[in-house]
């Protein structure tokens, strides 16, 4: 057994079961809206797994629970930052096969520039809050 | 021409039957809407009937329209036409080409319609129109018409269009280079009306129809690198909405990503798709074959006017489905209820499972996939804030000749042949 093993297997056997299942649980969110954002690659099925396993671990080594939330809303937004980049990667990856020349004339457009904008607001609620519960934190440790 | 002017925007932007009954909810009931082609027999041949040759007898197709009586035939020679023809009292008239890709119709870029028929029965074939600003062969208010072997290419409208008109029939006809669509049937409730063995290309969408529907079967087809392929849409800005009951059957639709295509802002929120229902409801597609579409295949989305009309009752069946650049088949949230995906051949779909059966199925398909209608809706914002790709309808090029009616020479017949 390597060290790094060794040191995986022990980190698991500190995590605090009640953090644990919280985290697992709470996962589940952002690993179908991972899903969901994969879907047009065909990935819907591993970025759920994957996403699940990634941000349960993430989540599971925060502790106390208001750091798994502050890091599951910042998960979140990070998400939510990242869709219009998903609403765009696979026509961009595929113009090519569909014969589409004029990329930028589809892609350096004025609806993309709004979107991004869009969900930039949306992902600013969770981060705010997230920075909120966090300001809190230090202020009640102070 | 009110006609043309009469859509504001798509803003978002899907043999006879034996398929279908389905079912529509008005007025807080339910009722039935057959979805299958209108029962007739075949038109008949006039027998009592005028020819009426141009330039032979008549300086211009228009003279000879003047003079005509009813069921007369306007036979056209191999020749450029540069007028605008009308028909607005003589029901029953047939305009004919004696070579369909030598008598030509040419609006020279100032004229509005070729062709503009305002009374019943008229029918127009084996003929070209070209150049006209707005369209190429077009019915407004009628009962009975009929467009057979027209070829209709760079009008700046739509290639061969019925308005408010029912008991029609496209057949054997081409379109393409149009910014609106190649072939448009709109405002029609019940339509009654068949569109069949038609190419359409290179137009912004290949088949438009808003509000459009009841008895009316678009079949057998080839609609191929469009902006968009087939797009049934409900509007208010046109009566009898919302858009319902018409089958799509039997069609190829391909490659419907055309960046080069006119369009003006209709088609291009539905760029990249195949068949487009948007808004439409109790509509039957079934057994056509759609490949290559940069965004969807088949898709049923919500079309926001003045009302958010959601897809619903919807029956996609049968068909095989591939190459889509994002899913197959998918289905726009927020969806109504009753859509129904069943055994066809895809490989991916939004949301996903959307052939499922049992709660969750049924769930996914009561919802539909939010993704679905924020992509298309993306396009339809760039249309609103920007600019968009899109050629110039002036300057697509000219199609090859297409096959020619048989025997021009013939008599003259029926728009369509009486109900069975």
């Amino acid at each position: 057994m390597t060290t790094a093993d060794r040191s995986l297997r022990e980190r698991i056997r500190r995590l605090d079961p009640m953090i644990g299942g919280l985290a697992l649980v709470t996962a589940v969110v952002p690993a179908w809206y991972l899903s969901w954002l994969l879907a047009d690659f065909g990935l819907r099925g591993v970025g759920f797994l994957l996403g699940w396993i990634g941000v349960s671990w993430v989540l599971a080594n925060r502790n106390p629970p208001r750091e798994l939330g502050i890091t599951w809303l910042r998960i979140i937004a990070g998400l939510l930052l990242l869709t219009p980049v998903f609403l765009v990667l696979p026509f961009v990856m595929n113009a090519d096969r569909f014969g589409v020349g004029n990329l930028a004339g589809f892609v350096l457009t004025e609806s993309n520039l709004i979107t991004i904008l869009v969900f930039a607001l949306l992902a600013a609620i969770p981060a705010g809050i997230a920075q909120w519960l966090a300001r809190i934190d230090v202020g009640s440790g102070a | 021409m009110d006609g043309c002017r009469r859509r504001t925007l798509l803003k978002l932007a899907a043999a006879s039957g034996t398929l279908g009954m389905a079912s529509t909810v008005a007025g807080g009931q339910r009722t039935q809407t057959e979805v299958t082609a209108p029962d007739r027999a075949p038109p008949r041949a006039y027998e009592d009937f005028t020819v009426r040759r141009v330039p032979g007898e008549y300086d211009s197709i228009q003279a000879a329209v003047t003079a005509a009586a009813e069921r007369d035939l306007v036979l056209v020679d191999p020749g450029i036409y540069h007028e605008s023809v009308t028909v607005s009292d003589t029901p029953r008239l047939t305009i004919r080409g004696r070579d369909r890709n030598e008598v030509i119709l040419d609006g020279e870029f100032t004229r509005r319609n070729g062709v503009t028929a305002t009374v019943d029965g008229v029918v127009v074939e084996n003929l070209t129109t070209r150049h006209y600003t707005y369209n190429g062969v077009y019915w407004v208010g009628v009962d009975g018409y009929r467009g057979s072997y027209l070829t209709a290419y760079n009008n700046g409208e739509y290639g061969v269009y019925a308005f408010d008109s029912v008991n029609g029939r496209f057949d054997n006809s081409y379109a393409s280079g149009h910014p609106d669509s190649g072939f448009y049937v709109g405002q029609c409730q019940p339509c009654r009306a068949v569109l069949e063995n038609l190419i359409s290309e290179g137009n912004s969408i290949g088949y438009s129809g808003t509000n459009a529907g009841g008895e009316l079967v678009v079949r057998d087809s080839v609609w191929r690198r469009n902006m968009a392929g087939i797009v049934p849409n409900t509007l208010d800005s046109e009566a009898l909405a919302p858009q319902r009951g018409v089958r799509i059957e039997n069609n190829d639709v391909i490659d419907n990503n055309n960046e080069n295509a006119p369009t003006k802002a209709i088609g291009f929120p539905a760029f990249g798709t195949g068949i487009n229902i948007a808004g439409g409801t109790d509509n039957v597609v079934v057994g056509n074959r759609v490949r290559g579409h940069s965004n969807f295949g088949v898709v049923l989305v919500p079309n926001i006017d003045k009302n958010l009309w959601r897809p619903r009752g919807n029956r996609v069946r049968d068909n095989q489905v591939d190459r889509s650049g994002r899913a197959d088949l998918a289905l726009g949230a927020p969806a109504g209820r009753d859509n129904r995906f069943v055994d066809n051949d895809f490989g991916s779909s939004r949301p996903d499972g959307i052939q499922g059966r049992g709660p969750l199925g049924g769930l996914r398909r009561s919802v539909g996939d939010p993704w679905v209608t924020l992509l298309l809706g993306k396009g339809f914002l760039q249309t609103e804030v920007g600019n968009y790709p899109s050629g110039d309808w002036r300057e697509r090029p000219q199609p090859p000749d297409q096959p020619p009616m048989p025997n021009p020479e013939g008599p003259p017949r029926g728009a369509v042949g009486p109900t069975r």
